[in-house]
């Protein structure tokens, strides 16, 4: 008998599947890391410009101030946070009036949360150290 | 004995190839609108890294050079006091002055006076977009060096920022940004300078400006420590000095005021109608850019935030100027009583001016100084 048998057809399409197959969702995960950094950069800046933003809002001397922001057109969820004292196993706890400032970005991408953290530090000495 | 297919492996053949080639043009089909998707985004995020990334090089080294400080009516007067003084002592000295120095005085006095830079940061708009912006910087992106080889220019460029359209005939909303830096910081001799293009596809591009200014009533309490406080310091007999004044004064508060266009250089009676002077170098600058998509189909906007080196020399100048109407008025209630007084006041006022900065040469000048005015006491007993 001349030609394929319809078993010998079946066979091969099976074998093009499975090589298509993680061909495809490659070019899937592309497209989705690509989105992820387009977002990623422009909450980036946004976070930035709330980092200016809540300097301009705190009193001068503040030790602890927190905003939160939502940003309307990008659906980012972005809050700022002034920390008392960097983390306490940090060398730079030896830094009297180092404060941390802290910028957490959150957004929904394709269903999943993402997150991203901006970390500043601004030196802030206390009214008491001062006197 | 059969030759060829039957019609039903015909048909199942057609259907398995059909969807084969289905298959192949969908990935092919996803694989271009891909590549255009990732060019687009990259090409976005390339252009908004650019001009982030050179705006934020040139306005954190923006500042007011020296060439551009202009002196207020107070110093004009100090200056033509100081003259009249200086002019008294020659003439007390010297009443035997030749013609010559006359003369060259005349023509001293006849020469204008240089014209201080203007525009130190100037930003306008046209429309709501951007139409210029400019400044002086110390983050030059090119390198100056002079005719003869080895010699550095030094690193203080103006630089302009301009917003053009990009194609005037294709499209009308469509802006190219364009930056011109040159050592040439006069403004009027500035715009020979070749023009580079930073960025294209910007659909609109529209920046504010924040100015800082400490709040008015903190300066008032600053200027006018409680009468309680200055009476208990009498008492104790401790003497004012620079640190105890410093640490007396509260924290500064500020005043934010945003605007869409910054001229350094604003006129006395605009400052008088806002009732409160304006720095010459902003605080923070906000550049909201909308930017298209390579293909003109989709646009996006970007913020761009920059927190500028604040300029200080207003209120490093108001403190001065404290400091130094304090010390001429000890300095006049010094004359009043003895020798004692005299020693003392000059010693505190080279204290508070020259010994604070440190320096051996100033310390010398008001060892010097003060050295002379006592011996100038001892001849007048």
């Amino acid at each position: 008998m001349l030609g394929f048998t319809l078993m010998e057809v079946m066979l091969a399409m099976t074998i093009i599947g499975i090589i298509l197959t993680p061909i495809f969702g490659l070019h899937t995960m592309i497209m989705q890391r690509m989105s992820k950094s387009s977002k990623r950069l422009y909450a980036l800046l946004e976070g930035k410009a709330l980092l200016f933003e809540a300097r301009q809002k705190q009193d001068v001397q503040a030790l602890e101030f927190t905003l939160d922001k939502k940003f309307e057109e990008s659906s980012v969820d972005a809050k700022y946070t002034l920390q008392q004292s960097p983390d306490p196993k940090s060398t730079l706890t030896q830094f009297e009036g180092l404060r941390k400032e802290t910028i957490a970005l959150q957004w929904i991408e394709r269903g999943n949360q993402q997150h991203e953290t901006l970390v500043a530090f601004v030196y802030k000495q206390s009214e008491q150290k001062k006197s | 004995m059969k030759y060829g297919f039957s019609l039903i492996e015909l048909m199942i053949a057609t259907a398995l190839s059909s969807m084969i080639a289905a298959l192949l043009v969908t990935a092919l089909y996803q694989g271009s609108r891909s590549q255009t998707v990732i060019d687009s985004v990259f090409d976005t995020s390339l252009r908004v890294g650019i001009v982030n990334n050179i705006l934020e090089r040139d306005l954190m080294g923006a500042f007011v050079p020296t060439q551009a400080r202009i002196k207020d009516e107070k110093e004009d007067q100090e200056d033509a006091e100081d003259k009249k003084a200086s002019q008294k002592k020659e003439t007390d000295t010297k009443k035997t002055d030749t013609k010559k120095d006359q003369a060259d005085e005349k023509q001293k006095v006849s020469k204008p006076a240089e014209k201080p830079l203007e525009k130190i940061f100037y930003g306008t708009r046209k429309g709501e977009n951007l139409d210029v912006l400019t400044f002086i910087t110390n983050n030059p992106l090119e390198v100056y060096v002079g005719k003869d080889s080895g010699v550095a220019k030094p690193k203080v460029v103006r630089v302009q920022y301009r917003l053009q359209l990009e194609n005037e005939k294709e499209s009308k909303d469509t802006f190219v940004l364009v930056r011109q830096e040159s050592t040439e910081l006069d403004l009027s001799k500035f715009n020979a300078t070749r023009a580079y293009e930073v960025i294209g596809g910007i659909k609109s591009c529209v920046v504010k400006y924040t100015a800082r200014m400490v709040k008015k009533e903190e300066q008032k309490k600053n200027a006018t420590p409680p009468a309680g406080a200055q009476k208990e310091a009498q008492q104790k007999g401790a003497k004012p000095t620079a640190d105890t004044a410093k640490q007396n004064t509260p924290p500064k508060t500020y005043d934010y005021k945003t605007m869409q266009d910054w001229v350094s250089e604003r006129p006395q009676e605009d400052n008088k109608k806002e009732e409160e002077t304006l720095p010459r170098v902003p605080y923070r600058v906000e550049i909201r850019i909308r930017l298209w998509n390579k293909k003109h189909t989709k646009e996006q906007e970007f913020t761009l935030s920059f927190e500028l080196p604040v300029d200080t020399m207003g209120e490093q100048k108001e403190d001065d100027d404290k400091q130094q109407g304090d010390d001429k008025k000890s300095a006049s209630s010094s004359k009043k009583s003895g020798l004692s007084t005299i020693v003392s006041t000059t010693a505190e006022t080279t204290s508070n001016k020259k010994v604070a900065s440190n320096d051996p040469h100033h310390l010398v000048d008001s060892l010097t100084a003060t050295l002379g005015n006592i011996t100038k006491a001892l001849s007048a007993l």
